[in-house]
């Protein structure tokens, strides 16, 4: 491994100067920072290059380099779900989030729930959808950390500290998330996308020349293919206690082919529920910009694609594999790799950008949520100043992070993956809410509500028997077509419910209130 | 006279917004279709660069999206 001083030094060095940004970050673009539009959204004044950059900081997380690769290496191929998920998603984002951003610019919104509120005219189910934002992102933040400490766990051992490499992590983390805090409580979103750009040269970079050297330096990926056709029960074994093959060349089966298909289109429905992924879109500065800057976001795909990639190429690097094997943990295929093959100054680079990687993100989501909290539950209770409110967002932006922190502790970090997935099937349920609103208002809420928490309840239900009632390793049940991703299940379930109760509403009488324009979803005022 | 021709005009933006509108969400949703055809791409050859077909089509479909999206954004800028 080429972990040595050299790599401490460029690491922490270039930290010092993440760390700088966040700061006069507050300075870029001016505002009020003690507005929540202008602390939560920027002041709205982000062009198509930076919303592409906040957008692209939430798809470049440690559910790329950590997450996907992890479970891409225990599972094989059904985990490159992933790819024509980034690939979909964005299709979903430009039907859906220009006209959630007309709608808010026209009334002022800054939430998915403030516009349910106003157009669907109740106020239950804004809280309801409220609520399941701030649920949905936990585990979401939860991911993030696990990638914080697959790098520091691999750092620590390639300096030979790994026997208290337990105590130093979680310093290292409570160091990490503190510094983090203070810049998101300066600087708001800015802070975050400016670091976010940092972030993401480190990455480009990072996932340049490493895709490169690998593949070359050790004989390419039919070589690395080759080995994994070899060596993949041994990694079964060390991974999932079994000892078969790992299938990796396609989809062995339909049904491995169906839960592929509802994996992928699952995560792409839901990814544009996410708060964070609303917030970013709200705060583009216009209309033109935020749909140029969705429609290139599929290039960051290319980038999780290949360093999915990794969880095969680590196959031709025995090194890293070992390590991988040694710790029984596939969420350091990664960082093991990018350690056995690059120089030591260089992984520092790399490893910085991995962990910045998770840190930006985490911010992102921790901002979003606490929007959502201010704004919509505990607005909807007490009538807040505008600044009472904006420090009361900063403080649970940073109580949020400390929340998920602790979270990480439950979960195998192989299958690290399943806490996106977690938050994939909660946060689907708000689908009916939040999307079909946009293009219609004949949606009945409290039919609509009725539909959430039927599949909010329905989702858990089946998360509990997929795993057994033990810890979290599958997100997808068994139907008769085959293996299934839950959120869709639930979705369905949850869509139903919605227009059966609708449709009951109807004939009982009931007339959509006169509130949102249909015209104020596609043109300004 | 003046009222007659500024409703003509207003009739052809709407049908001109229509037309674009269904081509926006035809190329917003084509990547599901292209991607929901598994069995289209569900194999390991051709190989390019050692890389099974399953794995490199599906990359170069990541960048089919980014075009249809980019055209999808362009056709119905506010601003010419």
């Amino acid at each position: 491994m080429n972990i040595d001083y050299v790599t401490l030094g460029v690491f922490i060095g270039l930290f010092v100067v993440f760390v700088l940004i966040g700061f006069l970050a507050s300075r870029f673009r001016r505002g009020d920072l003690s507005s929540l539009n202008e602390w939560g959204l920027g002041g709205r004044r982000f062009g198509a290059l930076l919303v592409w950059f906040l957008l692209g900081a939430d798809l470049f997380t440690a559910y790329t380099f950590i997450a996907v690769p992890s479970g891409f290496l225990a599972k094989g191929s059904l985990y490159w779900f992933a790819v024509p998920y980034v690939g979909t998603s964005f299709g979903v984002a430009l039907l859906t989030m220009p006209r959630l951003w007309t709608v808010s610019r026209n009334r002022g919104y800054v939430t998915a729930p403030d516009f349910i509120k106003g157009r669907m005219n109740s106020r239950s189910l804004a809280i309801a959808i409220a609520v399941t934002g701030i649920a949905a992102e936990l585990p979401y933040i939860a991911l993030q950390i696990v990638g914080l400490e697959a790098v520091l766990t691999i750092m620590l051992y390639g300096l030979n500290l790994a026997a208290s490499a337990h105590e130093i992590t979680e310093i290292a983390l409570i160091v990490a998330f503190i510094v983090l805090a203070a810049y998101t409580i300066t600087s708001g979103l800015r802070g975050a996308v400016l670091t976010g750009v940092f972030k993401d040269i480190l990455i480009l970079l990072t996932v340049a020349v490493v895709i490169v050297v690998v593949p070359l330096t050790t004989g390419g990926f039919a070589h690395a293919f080759q080995q994994a056709n070899l060596l993949s029960p041994t990694v079964d074994k060390a991974l999932n206690g079994a000892s078969a093959a790992i299938p990796y060349l396609d989809l062995p089966s339909s049904k491995l082919a169906a839960a592929f298909l509802s994996l992928a289109i699952g995560s792409s429905l839901a990814l544009y529920l996410y708060p964070h992924a609303i917030n970013g879109a709200l705060s583009s500065q216009d209309r033109d910009k935020l749909k140029l800057g969705t429609a290139i976001l599929p290039i960051y795909g290319i980038g999780l694609a290949l360093i999915a990639l990794f969880g095969v190429l680590v196959y031709s690097v025995p090194s890293a594999l070992g390590i991988v094997l040694h710790f029984k943990n596939g969420a350091l295929t990664v960082p093991a790799l990018i350690a056995s093959t690059m120089p030591d100054w260089f992984v520092g680079i790399a490893f910085l950008g991995i962990f910045v990687g998770g840190l930006v993100p985490a911010a992102i989501m921790a901002i979003a949520v606490a929007n959502l909290f201010v704004r919509n539950i505990v607005g909807e209770f007490a009538k807040l100043k505008p600044r009472t409110e904006t420090t009361l967002a900063k403080i649970i932006s940073t109580v949020f992070k400390f929340i998920a922190l602790a979270f990480v502790f439950v979960v195998p970090a192989t299958y690290a993956i399943q806490l996106q997935l977690l938050g994939g099937v909660l946060i689907a349920q708000t689908l009916p809410a939040v999307f079909l609103p946009l293009y219609t208002n004949k949606l009945e809420p409290r039919s609509t509500l009725v539909g959430w928490g039927l599949g909010v309840l329905s989702g858990i239900l089946m998360e509990l028997y997929a795993n057994k009632f033990g810890p979290l390793v599958s997100s997808v049940y068994n139907t008769t077509l085959g293996p299934i991703y839950i959120a869709l299940l639930a979705l369905g379930i949850n869509l139903l419910i919605t227009a059966v109760g609708t449709g009951v509403a109807y004939g009982a009488g009931w007339r959509p209130k006169e509130g949102v324009k249909n015209e104020e979803l596609v043109s300004l005022r | 006279m003046e009222v007659k021709v500024s409703y003509i005009r207003i009739v052809n933006v709407n049908t001109m917004m229509n037309g674009r509108s269904i081509a926006y969400a035809v190329l917003c949703l084509l990547p599901f279709l292209l991607y929901g055809l598994v069995n289209t791409y569900n194999g390991p050859k051709p190989t390019l660069g050692g890389l099974p077909f399953f794995y490199w089509y599906e990359m170069v479909l990541l960048v089919v999206g980014g075009v249809l999206y980019a055209i999808a954004a362009l056709i119905t800028r506010d601003r010419t």
